[in-house]
């Protein structure tokens, strides 16, 4: 059973007085996440920081709710969630979704050489995968977690946790700076 | 076709693709569910544009946001205009984006630096 959601930004130390942004509990489709990116921007929008920095989180949240609707084990008891919450200059975003087992090596691999990589690398690898990439056919460029660890300062946080036989739950924690 | 036109929702871009004005236009937000399926009618509108087009052919794209998806979409489609300016078409792609937005700017250059071609990256005029 996944755990509730305040769960979620506790347990990457989120303090309590944190303000929820937005938060999303349901199974994922690209109508609700797109829904709740307009109503999370609108938001954003009245927080006193830069235009980039609204734009920063836009764009990441973005692709971390595209990476849970492409990549998620879906359906009706197959809950996903979300949530953003903001304390001082911070912006906090964590997604938990279900995967199958047989992902937690690849996606454990990849963050951890993403975290190891610096900002001018992930820059390189970004418009190596831009030129060199291709879209499958769910549409995944492969650029989304690049584009995500190019953009945040701090480290790709996560977790997995062992659901039934054949599938685990996947989170993503991640933290936004933003400038005034 | 002389004339095609994709109304924008709030998750895909308003397209207008003019061939008697030689202008094709990409505006609003772009994260479509299914980017190929999205994008598939433009290219080859596109395509049978520039088989009977002897004048210029100028792409103005004026996103106020896209996914890394659709990152990829518009530099295939910048590589389509590259291609075609190899073949000896007259091509121009204009990156607008809102003056404060370093962002939408950045996102623009780094694209458009990926392709030899004709392009300007310049603040929206009101």
């Amino acid at each position: 059973m996944s755990l509730p959601i305040f769960k979620l930004m506790e347990n990457f130390g989120v303090p309590k007085e944190a303000k929820e942004l937005i938060t999303l509990n349901e199974p994922f489709d690209w109508n609700n996440t797109g829904e709740a990116i307009l109503e999370l921007e609108s938001h954003v929008e009245e927080l006193n920081i830069t235009t980039k920095s609204k734009k920063q989180i836009n764009k990441i949240v973005t692709e971390t709710l595209d990476n849970v609707c492409r990549h998620a084990i879906q359906g009706e008891s197959k809950l996903s969630c979300f949530s953003c919450k903001i304390h001082d200059n911070k912006i906090f975003v964590a997604t938990r979704n279900l995967i199958q087992n047989n992902q937690v090596g690849q996606i454990l691999m990849m963050i951890e050489d993403l975290n190891s990589s610096d900002k001018d690398e992930l820059n390189e690898r970004y418009r190596h995968q831009l030129k060199n990439g291709k879209l499958d056919d769910g549409g995944n460029a492969g650029l989304g977690f690049l584009e995500i660890a190019r953009r945040t300062k701090e480290m790709i946080r996560f977790n997995f946790e062992s659901n039934e036989v054949n599938d685990s739950y996947f989170t993503l924690f991640l933290i936004i700076e933003t400038e005034n | 076709m002389d004339r095609l036109l994709f109304e924008g929702t709030k998750m895909t871009p308003s397209i207008i693709l003019d061939k008697d004005a030689g202008e094709f236009f990409i505006s609003g937000t772009s994260r479509p569910e299914n980017p190929m399926e999205f994008y598939k009618p433009i290219f080859e509108w596109l395509e049978a544009h520039f088989e009977s087009n002897s004048s210029k052919t100028v792409l103005k794209v004026q996103l106020d946001y896209f996914n890394t998806s659709t990152s990829k979409i518009l530099l295939d489609l910048f590589e389509l205009f590259e291609a075609k300016a190899e073949d000896g078409q007259d091509v121009h792609v204009i990156w607008y984006f809102e003056e404060d937005d370093e962002e939408m700017q950045e996102a623009g250059e780094e694209l458009l630096d990926l392709v030899s071609i004709s392009y300007e990256v310049k603040a929206k005029d009101y």
